[in-house]
């Protein structure tokens, strides 16, 4: 066999396998089927004068160009970021598992064995994206206006898809095997550098210009997407999803993309990042060389984070020596000593959290009610979010799952005792303004507690669902980020309350939500359990 | 076959791994001895090319194990102290991943080496069922694959049951024909029936190293049996290295490794390896026992 046809099997051997772990995970599985659903849940009944495309304030009829690019415009939050969270972790598996060691030790090299994991990557989103494209198909034959084509929709999807599903399987692999950017820290960076270039690549992307940047930077297709709708309509606005504002005039028949070979250049350009991202990541691969991976057994370097946690440390257990535990041996173990030795683990576990809550009490204390509401608040939140992300996956990442399973009252009260733990946790951290914005009316303080509740009730079931902390990192941030933009003007959507748009009746419907995702993790979590054991 | 100079691991807080460690070895099964921490996973880890010496060189067949790792991985079999399995495989499917990595296509191979280590007939359930010496036995299997000529196995017996364990020491030697089988272990009875070599290391430094019947030999002197009373035996406990101990009617039948009449009475015993170990440990014996 040739040098090349061995190293092309390498690539393909890891690629299979990844790809075969990847589909056999429950949260695939949950995945393309909340997406089959979905896109039912997401398409209005044209018969209701309602639509997911307006172009210039009309309905677009529902012809499958018109659909293809009302769902597959939702690519980029669906794929970006979602897939992003939900599709990372490959080389990280390996490196926890130890199977990295076994790879490490055969004649694959960095090069295919990180182009075999970006392979798998790739292949995952597009399988994601392909079950989307599949329901959006299903759902013009039963809502459709137009007969179904099925050629129009995946050269869409495909135009749309393509560069994205390549550039965030590189940004995964990236992110995976730079250190600095492989923990929680890297996972809320992430989401900072897609709402950047998502923002970037619509405001630069006018084809006229002859710039290539907007090209190089738009592998989400939402610049692609916009320079085309101003190119085939000729409209000034257009929008996708339920509201806009109701359709005036008679519905417009959508042809579209312009697919010709300028355009498909044009989105060719965005894959660009992808081989500087792969080298990039071939560069920082320690093939889990033990003396120099930061997790491996054999760890023997230090992080700049671990460094400003090892200086915060003291400061914490000085603080958690003050709280009281009630240490007598005579007592029973109890549900309150679980959850307060779960909340201690997890300032123990992060420090920096610490320093968080202290400065969350000198802001309530020290700043005004405006600046405390609008900006302090929405950073408390931020920081919230990779700070709860792990407490219900934790024990199962870290391996004493079974130890903790084992102990007293435990088992029947996991989620529970979860929810709790996260719930505490977050209200340290938030109880400060919530008490300090209660002066003025508690009405206006209870977002604070409906959104901390919620956030741990969310954290506890992706936890849960996926096992690992980075969709909830993903999902809470985008929710934060789609909050912080809509400044108030849907009052359901100021979750928190930061911009003083949600009242006692959204934090109610919040605490509700909360109610839903704490109820679904136990019921996860029994089943599971139920399976385990027999 | 194996030579390994002056090979030195210090990690970047400063803490040494490996220090200044030297040995050869031909065909045959290298036993590698030494108490936990003493270095021994550290330098497989060297050898089986996942980390690199700071310092030092380590030839295989004359090749230069940090220089040209790829060409040594292609004759490498590697089973290391923890592994793991990625969710879902089965055991087929990882021990058929490990062969497609190095160039094994056949599936018929993939289906004989885990019917050599008594898997065949579970080869489609995922390993994540598996118990632990069942684990283990896909490691060794997965180890095998592309017949290697350097096979370095970490800790293999652990979670193995007696007859599993003596079913791979026998696997291990007739593996060892031509070929050099590397093992570590702290459990002195896996590599005393196996091992044509052994080497002692402690603090990761080469403490000695020879053949079985050197290391026994160069023991000879250092071996001594007494009685000792239960008061005797509780004032003494903390002064003596016993390699056995054993209470009759008369009082504690020991088994002491010292340089010199340990107590009043003792007589000199014929050394077993379990003893030439202890007394290497002990800095007894000298670096290198005679072939």
């Amino acid at each position: 066999m040739s040098a090349l046809g061995a190293s092309l099997g390498r690539v393909g051997a890891v690629a299979a396998t990844d790809l075969r772990v990847r589909f056999r995970r429950p949260s695939t599985l949950v995945l393309l089927a909340l997406l089959a659903l979905g896109a039912y849940a997401m398409v209005p009944d044209p018969r209701t004068g309602e639509g997911i495309l307006k172009i210039g304030g009309r309905r677009a009829l529902y012809t499958s160009a018109a659909l293809a690019v009302a769902t597959g415009g939702l690519l980029p939050l669906l794929l970006g970021l979602v897939g992003f969270y939900l599709g990372s972790g490959g080389v990280a598996a390996d490196r926890r598992s130890g199977a990295g060691l076994l790879l490490a030790a055969t004649p694959v090299r960095g090069t295919e064995y990180l182009t075999g994991k970006l392979l798998a990557g790739a292949g995952h989103l597009a399988a994601i994206a392909l079950a989307f494209c599949a329901s959006s198909m299903a759902l013009q034959v039963v809502v459709g206006e137009a007969p179904l084509e099925p050629g129009v929709f995946l050269a869409h999807y495909a135009v749309l898809g393509v560069p994205l599903v390549f550039c965030v399987a590189a940004f995964s692999l990236l992110f995976e095997t730079v250190p600095a950017l492989s923990g929680r820290g890297g996972d809320v960076l992430y989401f900072f550098v897609w709402t950047v270039l998502l923002s970037l690549a619509a405001a630069l992307g006018d084809p006229s210009s002859g710039r290539l940047a907007p090209f190089l930077l738009d592998y989400s297709g939402f610049g692609f997407l916009f320079s085309q709708m101003r190119q085939v309509t000729g409209a000034t606005s257009f929008s996708i999803g339920w509201g806009g504002g109701g359709a005036a005039g008679p519905p417009y028949v959508f042809p579209g993309f312009v697919l010709d070979g300028p355009a498909l250049l044009r989105r060719a350009l965005s894959l660009a990042p992808v081989p500087v991202l792969l080298a990039l990541s071939v560069l920082a691969f320690r093939r889990f060389d033990p003396s120099r991976e930061a997790s491996g057994t054999g760890a023997r370097t230090i992080s700049w984070r671990q460094r400003l946690e090892g200086l915060l440390r003291p400061l914490t257990s000085r603080l958690l020596a003050l709280v009281p535990r009630g240490d007598d041996p005579g007592r029973r173990p109890s549900f309150a000593r679980a959850l307060a030795a779960d909340v201690e683990r997890t300032f123990r576990q992060a420090p920096l959290l610490v320093a968080v809550a202290m400065l969350a009490l000198l802001g309530a204390l020290l700043g005004r009610a405006e600046w405390v509401r609008g900006t302090l608040l929405p950073g408390l939140v931020a920081a919230l979010v990779p700070a709860l992300a792990d407490v219900a996956c934790r024990d199962h990442r870290s391996g004493t799952a079974s130890l903790v399973l084992s102990s007293p009252r435990v088992p029947a009260l996991f989620v529970p005792w979860k929810v709790a733990s996260a719930s505490l946790t977050g209200l340290v951290l938030t109880a400060p303004v919530f008490l300090r914005l209660s002066a003025g009316g508690i009405g206006s303080a209870l977002p604070v507690l409906s959104a901390t509740l919620f956030l741990a009730a969310l954290a506890t079931l992706l936890g849960v669902a996926t096992s690992g902390p980075k969709l909830f990192v993903g999902v809470g941030l985008a929710l934060w980020y789609v909050a912080l933009n809509d400044r108030g003007r849907v009052a359901a959507l100021d979750f928190a309350g930061w911009a003083g748009a949600a009242g006692p009746w959204n934090a109610l419907g919040w605490l509700v939500a909360a109610g839903c995702a704490g109820a679904a993790a136990w019921a996860l979590h029994g089943f599971r359990e139920r399976v385990r054991v027999g | 076959m194996l030579e390994v100079n002056g090979v030195t691991k210090r990690y970047r807080t400063g803490t040494f791994g490996v220090r200044e460690m030297s040995l050869s070895a031909s065909a045959g099964v290298l036993g590698l001895l030494g108490p936990n921490g003493a270095g021994k996973t550290t330098l497989m880890q060297m050898l089986a090319t996942l980390s690199r010496p700071t310092s030092g060189t380590i030839r295989f067949r004359g090749r230069d194990v940090v220089a040209e790792p790829e060409r040594v991985r292609e004759r490498l079999g590697y089973l290391p102290q923890d592994f793991g399995v990625p969710d879902g495989l089965t055991a087929f499917e990882l021990v058929d991943y490990v062969a497609r990595l190095k160039g094994v296509k056949s599936r018929s191979r993939v289906l004989s080496l885990l019917e050599t280590v008594g898997l065949g007939a579970v080869a489609s359930r995922p390993v994540a069922t598996f118990s632990g010496g069942m684990r283990q036995r896909v490691g060794i299997a997965q180890a095998l694959v592309g017949d290697p000529e350097l096979l370095i196995v970490d800790e293999p017996t652990a979670g193995l049951d007696p007859e599993e364990r003596v079913r791979f020491r026998n696997l291990l030697s007739e593996l060892s024909a031509g070929s050099l089988v590397v093992l570590s272990t702290h459990v002195v009875s896996d590599v005393e029936s196996v091992a044509t070599q052994i080497a002692v290391v402690k603090e990761g430094r080469l403490l000695s190293s020879g053949s079985p019947d050197a290391l026994v030999r160069a023991a000879t002197g250092l071996v001594w049996s007494a009685v000792l009373s239960p008061a005797e035996m509780e004032r003494l406990r903390q002064r003596l290295v016993v390699s056995s101990s054993v209470l009759k009617a008369d009082g504690f039948h020991l088994r002491i490794v010292a340089g010199e009449p340990p107590v009043p009475g003792a007589a000199p015993a014929e050394p077993d390896l379990e003893d030439a170990y202890l007394a290497a440990v002990r800095g007894l014996l000298p670096a290198t026992a005679a072939a």
